[in-house]
């Protein structure tokens, strides 16, 4: 299983929605970190955990950038809630936070 | 530690009812014989008294969680009353990132307490209408988390929003004990 530590391998303290409102944005935690991993699990067939733990918190435009902007890109919302596991002990309510981000930015595609 | 105490209670219950019921029958019986009681009565007491044990337990338990819940309410108050959101300026740009996301993050912890007992305490309604203003206000300074003058500025956003939080979150502690 492919892991990303969100507080270790990107920020404990993320940004905004976008690259050019500042540092540790939802689009360069997308970018740089979730895409390739999610093509990779994907390509061998693994799911992808995602812990959210050990920040300070997240702004749910960083959520929805990174998240609901996968779909945006042209991933499928099924594929994608199927290959993740959500983790988040520190603030439980972020797990389905992020996947109604996923579902409804599938409904705004359409 | 708790089940012995409660034995004990149960035990002694049980003696003292004996007890007043052997003294009527015999008062009854002109204080002829004591104790003449039939098992019939001796197991009704008992029955009684488990009951009445049983009940004052449940009471109990409700009175504790209702504290409980009181007491995340009123923290809930307390953070919409004087939070982060209204100290920006003292807290400074290096630091408020970091505080403003801890704020949000209490607030979803105490709401998700909260929805736990939301059924048995008849206030999900209330707690929908808390998390839909946190909501709201958690997405209108996301979306400006970048700009700190902007957020220092928007006092009177927070104040709409943390009033109608405040308010509800009295509303539930009243509704708790009427």
């Amino acid at each position: 299983m492919l892991t990303i530590i969100i507080a270790k391998d990107f920020s404990d303290t993320v940004g905004g929605r976008y690259r050019a409102e500042g540092d540790y944005s939802g689009e360069q935690f997308r970018e740089e970190l979730l895409e390739p991993k999610v093509k990779e699990a994907i390509s061998n067939n693994e799911k992808l955990l995602i812990d959210f733990d050990g920040g300070y918190g997240y702004p749910t435009s960083f959520l929805e950038e990174s998240f609901g902007g996968l779909i945006r890109i042209g991933f499928e919302s099924t594929v994608i809630l199927n290959l993740l596991i959500l983790k988040s002990e520190d603030n439980p309510k972020i797990i389905d936070r992020v996947k109604n981000y996923i579902l409804e930015a599938k409904k705004d595609e359409k | 530690m708790k089940s012995k105490k409660a034995l004990v209670f149960v035990v002694i219950m049980v003696v003292i009812a004996i007890t007043i019921v052997g003294a009527v029958l015999s008062w009854k019986n002109n204080w002829q014989v004591f104790w003449s009681i039939s098992v019939g009565e001796v197991i009704t007491i008992l029955v009684a008294v488990f009951i009445a044990y049983i009940a004052s337990q449940f009471k109990e338990n409700e009175k504790k969680i209702k504290s409980y819940i009181e007491k995340e309410l009123i923290e809930l108050r307390n953070l919409a009353d004087g939070n982060v959101l209204y100290n920006l300026q003292t807290i400074g740009k290096t630091r408020y990132k970091q505080e403003i996301n801890l704020f949000f993050t209490k607030l979803d912890n105490i709401i998700a307490a909260l929805e736990k007992k939301e059924n048995e305490f008849k206030y999900k309604n209330e707690v929908k209408y808390l998390e839909n203003e946190i909501k709201e206000l958690h997405d209108f300074v996301s979306e400006k988390i970048e700009k700190y003058d902007c957020l220092c500025e928007s006092v009177v956003i927070y104040k709409k929003h943390l009033n109608k939080i405040s308010d509800k979150s009295l509303e539930i502690i009243f509704s708790l004990y009427k």
